[in-house]
């Protein structure tokens, strides 16, 4: 049984449900929030392009030697017309990956003359997080090659894109969608399944769903597994690790002092060894901890977060700063509950 | 001829000649194959270390069960009847004594020692080689001649002993002194170009040699490695090799044996001067002896002057200062103890220069001088700052009583860490991070707490990257595809409530699977859908959270989960 969001993702330019502009073929950027459908529409661009065969995917691991002998292990995923790489895999050594890998690609002629296209496609995700001296990179490879090959660049944000590889681009914004547009997939998906879902309950389920389309489908087919007969007032499923942090944000609130916080790293230890994002592990806590703030209180540790974060990209170790945001939290609600305590005095 | 010029005058009294002779002696009576070791002691007849090599094993200093661990691996080695040569290997920090021990206990028990020397030292000796220059072209060849020396001294040596040992057999008895071990302890850097070769040799003879091999390594912490690429497990297991771990000598034990030496060797050595020595040397014996030595010899040549300074009783700073210098061991400094001092900051109870008071709003910033000089101890720890900075963030909140400072020393250590992640300039910018977490944290720590007793612990950094990688990798595999973070923290939790009411249900209808098939319509949901199916429905389900209070519990899971995964 294949998981909802999966099932009904659209698969032709024409069956998406909102945002049906489309984009003709220079490179492309496409930006927006996670769950908002960009691979689904890049899938989707590409099918129209080269027809079912984009679909026969297979896996490949693709080895890369770096000028000090090291050796990269990626894996791709690529049909004959297109190559989808996570270039992240490879470290602080993605440039070479992104070079080589393009240049591979742009090279390599298809044997079969009738199945020569124009121009193969490369897809890569998560962009915004290549290092400065890949993105350089890819900014000359991306003109070299420009005949015989194209580039989809798939990010959350483009303020982590440096901007020459912005001007080469077209860039698509992919926004999240409306809360109309998630009730309204909701319930076809629903229609679809032959389960009936109050209207309520979609109404309820966009909102928990922060307009992330995958998060809402997700939700929507674990609460139906939990409960059928849907109740307006159920309750609506959240991801473990969710419910987690948030006890964790409790437990910062609760006590403050140097025993606390180790307990609090043993729990953020526990999330990172999930491969939770450590950005969203910061953005997350903050919401949690900004509730039992008063507002001044609120513009400081959100500032303390933002700066943290900043170094958490600057940084390799991503636990120093996380903790760090933890520590300055504990110990400026210390000094506030004292401060306070001492006013009432 | 060059003489080695500082032997003579420090170590005292081999004339020349006598020197002379003894090598002719040698070098005549030796094969190439002689020990190495049987040299040396000639050499530096004089020197302590070696006038005071203990004669019999009750001499030892070393650890007492380690001892019997090798003669009882010498007895049995050559008890047993067994035609596959037997392995032991010695590991342990320089100076324990592990040469030492297994060279009196084989003397104990009548065993020669047969070394094999590198080939490369005969180049370098050309004197030695004089009466035989075509043996010495012989060596001055390629690398590859080394792997061929190794095999044919190991070849040689075996052939040669059951021959001989079919002789005593049939005449002299099973008590004969000629039983012979094989021992290997240089191993030159040329060995890892071709480990595979290596490795092999070591197979070839395990198969046909028929007396058993010592190999002796000397590793410190940070050469560990040599071990693994030297001796793999798989090898070790192979060739049914045993290993014998010396650990460095306790400080006592050092002590002693140096004032039972001191007490020998008539010479007056202050006892705070031995316990100085016994306490610098970090359980390494033979630069300990050989400190004494020099000390000893230097204090003959300025008695005078010393016993005055001691007949004054002047203790003075300078004097032990300078006594420090004379016997301190220069090198890195342990890492356990280089943390400790680092995280446990001692400063002085009062000012002693009287320092210009700091204008009103920095007095906060206020710190008595610190008892360590913080940039000696940053260049004396001898380990990548990436392993120390892993170190001290996992350890120093035990050391810290208010939050207040440990914001702060986390701010620094968070400042160290994006510091530290440059490109350019690597090395640069390592050292100076190290040097600002280290005065980070001791400046940031107000109050140090008392002195009970805190156990250093191993950073969970690496446990958890490990961690991470495994699940990353299981995931792929399953999916079929890369996981992004969203992956991670969207999908996957969500994949498993929905996967585990599903299990129930499809079991109790019994679906047929192909019924699935075409209902798919992204082919890479294909791609997951058979491998779910296909294997145990128990593999896809991602480890569950601990939202209970014990997050400990939580890895017993994980690694049960894995290793279910690995019998596969």
């Amino acid at each position: 049984m294949s998981l909802w969001v999966d099932k009904y993702r659209p698969s032709t330019l024409s069956k998406l449900d909102y945002h049906r502009e489309q984009g003709n073929f220079p490179h492309l950027l496409i930006y927006g929030p996670p769950g908002a459908g960009k691979k689904t529409r890049v899938m989707a661009l590409l099918r129209e392009l080269y027809g079912p065969g984009v679909e026969k995917l297979r896996m490949e691991h693709q080895n890369f030697t770096t000028p000090s002998n090291k050796k990269i292990e990626v894996m791709t995923v690529a049909s004959n017309y297109h190559i989808e790489v996570n270039p992240n895999d490879a470290g602080i050594y993605d440039r070479i990956v992104i070079q080589e890998m393009i240049k591979n690609i742009a090279q390599a002629q298809q044997l079969d003359i009738g199945g020569q296209r124009e121009f193969k496609v490369v897809v890569l995700t998560e962009v915004d997080k290549l290092t400065k001296d890949a993105q350089h990179a890819l900014r000359r490879t991306m003109e070299k090659y420009m005949t015989t090959c194209r580039l989809i660049l798939c990010a959350n944000s483009t303020s982590k894109i440096i901007p020459p590889l912005q001007s080469r681009c077209l860039g698509i914004r992919v926004p999240a969608p409306t809360q109309e547009d998630v009730i309204k997939v909701l319930q076809m998906v629903s229609k679809k399944e032959g389960i009936i879902l109050p209207d309520e309950f979609a109404i309820r389920l966009a909102e928990k769903s922060e307009r992330n389309l995958r998060r809402a489908l997700l939700m929507l087919e674990a609460c139906k597994v939990q409960q059928y007969p849907l109740n307006a007032k159920q309750e609506i499923v959240e991801p473990d690790w969710e419910v987690y942090l948030r006890e964790t944000g409790q437990k910062m609130v609760s006590e403050q002092s140097p025993k606390a916080l180790l307990e609090v790293r043993g729990r953020i230890y526990e999330l990172l060894s999930h491969c939770i994002a450590p950005e969203m592990i910061i953005k997350k806590l903050l919401r949690e901890i900004l509730k039992n703030c008063d507002g001044q209180l609120k513009a400081e540790i959100t500032s303390m977060a933002a700066y943290y974060e900043h170094r958490l990209c600057l940084g390799s170790k991503v636990i120093f700063h996380i903790e760090a945001f933890i520590a300055k939290f504990m110990a400026i609600y210390k000094r506030f509950l004292e401060e306070s305590f001492a006013n009432m005095m | 001829m060059t003489q080695n010029g500082w032997v003579k005058p420090d170590f005292g009294t081999a004339s020349t000649e006598s020197f002379y002779q003894e090598r002719k002696l040698q070098s005549d009576n030796s094969t190439k194959h002689d020990s190495n070791r049987k040299k040396r002691p000639q050499e530096f007849k004089k020197s302590m270390e070696n006038i005071y090599t203990p004669t019999s094993s009750s001499e030892l200093v070393v650890q007492k069960k380690k001892i019997a661990d090798v003669k009882c691996w010498l007895e049995q080695a050559f008890s047993t009847n067994n035609h596959q040569a037997q392995f032991l290997l010695l590991t342990g920090p320089p100076g324990c004594g592990k040469y030492q021990t297994l060279n009196i206990i084989c003397k104990e028990l009548h065993i020669d020692i047969l070394t094999w020397e590198e080939p490369i030292r005969h180049q370098s000796a050309i004197e030695w080689d004089i009466e035989n220059p075509i043996h010495h072209t012989e060596h001055n060849q390629t690398d590859s001649s080394f792997y061929n020396h190794l095999e044919e001294f190991l070849e040689r040596a075996s052939r040669f002993c059951t021959l001989k040992m079919k002789d005593t057999k049939q005449s002299c008895g099973p008590k004969a002194p000629l039983k012979k071990i094989l021992l290997l302890q240089d191993y030159p850097p040329m060995i890892f170009q071709n480990l595979e070769r290596w490795h092999n040799i070591l197979l070839k003879f395990g198969c046909r040699g028929k007396i058993p091999a010592v190999f002796i390594l000397t590793n410190n912490k940070s050469s560990s490695s040599m071990q693994i690429k030297l001796f793999p497990h798989d090898l070790q297991e192979r060739l049914n090799m045993s290993t014998i771990h010396f650990s460095g000598l306790a400080n006592t034990f050092v002590l002693k044996a140096l004032q039972k030496i001191a007490l020998k060797s008539q010479k007056a050595t202050p006892h705070e001067v031995i316990q100085g020595i016994a306490g610098s040397c970090s359980g390494d014996l033979r630069s300990a002896l050989n400190t004494m030595t020099w000390m000893n010899t230097r204090s003959s040549n300025d008695e005078k002057q010393h016993f005055y300074a001691k007949k004054r009783k002047l203790s003075s700073q300078r004097e032990r200062n300078c006594l420090e210098t004379a016997y301190v061991r220069d090198g890195s400094m342990d890492f356990m103890h280089a943390m400790g001092k680092i995280l446990h900051s001692k400063r002085l109870s009062e000012v002693q220069c009287n320092t210009p008071g700091l204008p009103s709003h920095l007095l906060d910033k206020f710190r008595m001088p610190l008892k360590e000089n913080v940039n000696e101890l940053t260049r004396n720890i001898g380990d990548a700052s990436h392993k120390v900075l892993l170190y001290l963030h996992h350890n120093y909140p035990v050391y810290f009583n208010r939050i207040e400072d440990v914001s702060k020393a986390i701010g620094y250590l968070s400042s160290v860490d994006s510091l530290s992640n440059q490109i350019m300039y690597k090395e640069v910018y390592e050292e100076y991070s190290l040097l600002t977490a280290i005065r980070g944290l001791m400046f940031s720590n107000t109050s140090v707490n008392g002195s009970t007793w805190r156990p250093l612990r191993k950073p969970d950094y690496f446990a958890i990257t490990l961690k991470q990688q495994e699940l990353r990798a299981e995931m792929e595999e399953v999916i079929g595809k890369q996981c992004g973070p969203s992956f991670f923290s969207e999908t996957l939790p969500f994949m498993r409530l929905i996967r585990e009411r599903l299990k129930i249900t499809s079991a109790s209808i019994q679906v047929p699977e192909q019924d699935y098939g075409h209902k798919l319509e992204d082919p890479q949901l294909r791609i997951i859908q058979t491998t779910i199916l296909s294997s145990k429905p128990m593999d896809f389900e991602a480890p569950e959270f601990p939202v209970t209070e014990n997050a400990g519990n939580n890895s017993g899971i994980d690694t049960g989960i894995l290793i279910e995964e690995y019998e596969d």
